[in-house]
């Protein structure tokens, strides 16, 4: 399927699979996470075989860790990737042709990539949800997969159509989160995004990430871009957002 | 450890009350390595001209910098940016707790940060409009 089909795709349904093209950046990305995680595992004092090392991120589960020390790991590696708020301006530079195809010549960019670590059966997972409201509708976000995301182990999305049916069962007040809950089962896709892939969808599509019941461990990326001249929702600038790249019209209005 | 003079934004209490500004302003200038010796505030008609303000900054207290609530209390009658810009040539260094932005005078970034203010001005205009 072409780029353009891919994103005419986004625009109906809410959501794309997308190839990574340059994947060298992202190879050294997820070696830097690989790198900051075991250092902060030597810090915990926390053994793991060395067997595991090659399908590290997909057999995490097997080092005995709790989840409150989990927590703190992926809290720290999260501060470490997002270090002086650079990991964005690499990642655009991975997807900067989607990007701007999407979202035009004024970018910002979530300035802090999330890191999100699911061991088969953990329970801390969202409930079904949509980023807008209260985040801008205009925000694309991409779900980035350090492995192969398949089964219970990926994630699951509510086309624009059922989102719409979705909608009218939380307005109905005969009707309860079960209600909802059974129709974005029936409703929704499973996605399959490989490693070397990305999901983006538009913030205003319930999605939900189920519990990992594969026998391997779901380690993902989740980052936002969106145009700096859209409306912003809850998340505005500079708090949340910074700048990537500015056109020369947008730079002569602003006077910088 | 920095000495640091703070400023609450008078100008959204409705929203934020004050002691939750001064909550956040406090756990951000702990973030930064600095204490705060004393609080101040504009009146509710001068957070345009800021006066309460710059005659503190006239004074030169002896402190490392200040540290404000928000971005937007240099925005009420547009841009201040001469005011930024003054503050920084005073040596002093500038704390933005909600925004969670720093500007050392001594920073090599600085227009960088500057060029972040002003697109922030930019967007509230927008908005407005």
């Amino acid at each position: 399927m072409t780029l353009d089909n891919k994103f005419t795709k986004l625009k109906k349904n809410g959501f794309t699979l997308i190839h990574i093209n340059k994947i060298n950046t992202i190879n050294k990305i997820r070696d830097q996470i690989l790198k900051i995680i075991k250092k902060e595992l030597k810090k915990c004092n926390i053994n793991y075989s060395k067997k595991i090392n090659d399908i590290f991120f997909n057999n995490f589960h097997k080092i005995e860790i709790d989840d409150a020390v989990i927590n703190r790991i992926r809290l720290n590696t999260i501060k470490e990737i997002n270090k002086n708020n650079v990991l964005i301006d690499k990642l655009y530079k991975v997807f900067s042709k989607e990007i701007k195809i999407l979202l035009g010549d004024d970018i910002v960019g979530q300035k802090n990539v999330n890191l999100v670590i699911h061991r088969p059966k953990d329970k801390s997972v969202a409930p079904i949800h949509r980023d807008s409201p209260p985040n801008s509708p205009h925000e694309i976000v991409f779900w980035l997969p350090l492995v192969d995301c398949y089964g219970t182990k990926s994630m699951n999305l509510l086309n624009k159509k059922f989102t719409s049916g979705a909608e009218k069962i939380l307005l109905n007040s005969n009707k309860n989160y079960e209600t909802f809950e059974n129709f974005f089962k029936r409703r929704s896709d499973t996605i399959i995004c490989d490693y070397g892939q990305v999901l983006l969808f538009q913030t205003p599509i319930f999605h939900y990430i189920p519990i990992n019941y594969e026998n391997e461990t779901r380690f993902s990326l989740n980052f936002r871009f969106k145009n700096l001249n859209k409306d912003y929702g809850s998340k505005t600038f500079p708090e949340y957002f910074k700048t990537i790249k500015i056109s020369n019209k947008t730079k002569k209005d602003i006077n910088i | 450890m920095k000495k640091i003079y703070s400023c609450i934004d008078i100008g959204c209490m409705d929203q934020i009350s004050q002691s939750i500004q001064q909550r956040i302003i406090k756990l951000f200038a702990n973030q930064n390595n600095c204490k705060i010796i004393f609080v101040t505030n504009e009146d509710i008609k001068s957070v345009k001209t800021q006066f309460f303000f710059q005659s503190k900054l006239n004074e030169k207290p002896k402190v490392d910098g200040f540290i404000f609530f928000s971005l937007q209390q240099f925005c009420y009658d547009g841009l201040n940016i001469n005011l930024i810009k003054k503050i920084l040539r005073l040596k002093y260094d500038l704390y933005f707790a909600k925004e969670e932005l720093v500007l050392n005078y001594k920073d090599n970034s600085i227009k960088k940060k500057i060029e972040q203010i002003k697109i922030f001005s930019y967007l509230k205009n927008k908005r407005k409009q």
